[in-house]
C-alpha cells in the first residue's frame, strides 16, 4: 500500500482528486479550467481543481486560492463514521478515500479530527475486511456482506484481495 | 522484482511443507538392516529392526513410500493428546502449545503413513477443529490490531504465513494513518477480552 510512492498508480490517481477551491486573484486565459466559455478566471470564482495543482497554488507565497474541505471529509461523513463505521460507503465518497484524506489532512492546520476519523474508519472496518477475506459466503448476513463490499475504497479492496487469496491458498490442510 | 506479488509477500504452503519435511526429526521402525548413513543434515542410523531410529521426516516419508519402514507417530499426533489440546484451545484465550510446524508435519504423515496412525480419520478431524479454534483467535487479533505491535504467542508457521500479507499491509496503513488510538468508549466496550490485552505502549505483557 504505497500512499506516496513515486511509481504507485494509486497515489497518482489520489493526487488527481478534486478539491473545491476559490480563486483570490484574476487569472487571464485559464477560463477553460471552469469548463465554461469565459476567457479569464475572475476573482472569487469557485473551481474544482486536482489536489496536485490546488495544493501547490494554495501553499505558494502568493495567495492564489482558498481551499475548502471536499465533501467526502465533511462533518456529516465523520459523524456517520462515528455512528457506524461499517455502514458508510467510502467508495461513494471517494475511491481513494484514505490516501486522499491523508493528503487533505496535510493541508489542514487543525487536522486532528480528520485524522481521527480516518483512523476510526480503518480500524473498525478492518475486521469486516478480514471476515470477508476469510469466510466470504459463509456468513448469514449476505446482504450486509455485499453492501459492505460495494462500499469499499481501493485500499480496502487491495487488502481484501490479499486476504482472500492467502486464505484460499492455505485452506487445504 | 520479477516475482509475482503473492510470492514476494510470503512463502507458499508447499514451500512450508518442504521446510517442515527437512527440519522435523521423527522416529521410525525400519524393516531392513543397515549401518549409519551420512547426510548433509548429519549422521543417521544405524537401522536395526525392531528397534527405533530417528531420521529426518523426508527420509522417513521416502522409506515409508518404499515400504521399508513404519512411522512412529509423534507424541502430539495421537487422538488422546489432540483431544486434550482441543479442550485447552477452546477453553483458554491463548494458543495451545502445538509444535511450530504441526500442520505441515501432520499433513505429510497422514497422507503417506495414515495406516501407521491409530484412527487417522479422527486425528484429521481433530486437527481441523484445532485449526478452526485457532483461527478464531487470530480473528480476535485483527480486532485488537494497532500500529505499535502485537504479540501472538504460540502461533504456528502456517498460520503466520496465512496472516502475513494481510497483517503486514494493515500495519503499514495504520502506521501511515498515525496509529489507531481510538477513544476508549468506542473500542473497548464491545470487544470481548482475550489474550491480546495491551498495555499503554501497545505491547502484550500477559
Amino acid at each position: 500500500m504505497d500512499f506516496d510512492s513515486y511509481y504507485s498508480i494509486d497515489s497518482i490517481i489520489a493526487d488527481n482528486q478534486k478539491v473545491p477551491s476559490e480563486f483570490l486573484t484574476d487569472v487571464p486565459s485559464l477560463g477553460w479550467l471552469q469548463g465554461g466559455l469565459d476567457k479569464d478566471i475572475k476573482e472569487g470564482s469557485k473551481v474544482d481543481l486536482p489536489y496536485w495543482m490546488s495544493s501547490t497554488l494554495a501553499l505558494s507565497e502568493y495567495d492564489f486560492l482558498n481551499l475548502s474541505i471536499p465533501g467526502a471529509f465533511s462533518g456529516r461523513v465523520s459523524n456517520a463514521l462515528l455512528a457506524s463505521p461499517t455502514y458508510v460507503k467510502l467508495a461513494n465518497l471517494n475511491h481513494f478515500w484514505y490516501s486522499f484524506g491523508l493528503r487533505i489532512s496535510d493541508l489542514l492546520e487543525d487536522n486532528a479530527k480528520l485524522q481521527q476519523s480516518l483512523r476510526l474508519a480503518f480500524s473498525q472496518r478492518l475486521i469486516e475486511i478480514f471476515d470477508l477475506g476469510q469466510y466470504e459466503g459463509n456468513v448469514e448476513d449476505k446482504s450486509f456482506e455485499s453492501e459492505f463490499k460495494a462500499g469499499m475504497d481501493e485500499l480496502e479492496k487491495q487488502l481484501l484481495e490479499h486476504c482472500s487469496r492467502s486464505a484460499a491458498k492455505h485452506k487445504r490442510l | 522484482m520479477s516475482l509475482p506479488a503473492e510470492k514476494k509477500q510470503s512463502l507458499t504452503p508447499s514451500e512450508l511443507s518442504f521446510i517442515a519435511t527437512s527440519e522435523t526429526v521423527i522416529e521410525i521402525v525400519p524393516n531392513f538392516s543397515m549401518g549409519q548413513i551420512r547426510l548433509l543434515s548429519g549422521i543417521w542410523g544405524p537401522f536395526r529392526p525392531p528397534s527405533k531410529s530417528r531420521v529426518p521426516l523426508w527420509l522417513a516419508l521416502d522409506l515409508k513410500r518404499r515400504k521399508r519402514c513404519s512411522i512412529v507417530a509423534p507424541e502430539w499426533l495421537t487422538v488422546d493428546s489432540l483431544q486434550e489440546r482441543l479442550k485447552e484451545e477452546t477453553s483458554n484465550g491463548r494458543y495451545a502449545d502445538m509444535p511450530f510446524r504441526y500442520l505441515e508435519t501432520a499433513k505429510a504423515i497422514i497422507e503417506v503413513a495414515g495406516d501407521d496412525l491409530d484412527n487417522a480419520a479422527l486425528i484429521r478431524s481433530l486437527l481441523m477443529d484445532i485449526r478452526q479454534a485457532r483461527q478464531t483467535k487470530s480473528r480476535e487479533g485483527v480486532i485488537k490490531m494497532n500500529d505499535t505491535g502485537m504479540a501472538m504467542t504460540g502461533i504456528s508457521q502456517l498460520e503466520i504465513n496465512e496472516l502475513r500479507p494481510f497483517f503486514v499491509e494493515s500495519f503499514g496503513v495504520m502506521r501511515r494513518l498515525g496509529g489507531a488510538h481510538i477513544p476508549a468508549t468506542l473500542s473497548q466496550s464491545q470487544i470481548p477480552r482475550s489474550q491480546f490485552t495491551l498495555d499503554e505502549d501497545g505491547w502484550d505483557m500477559s
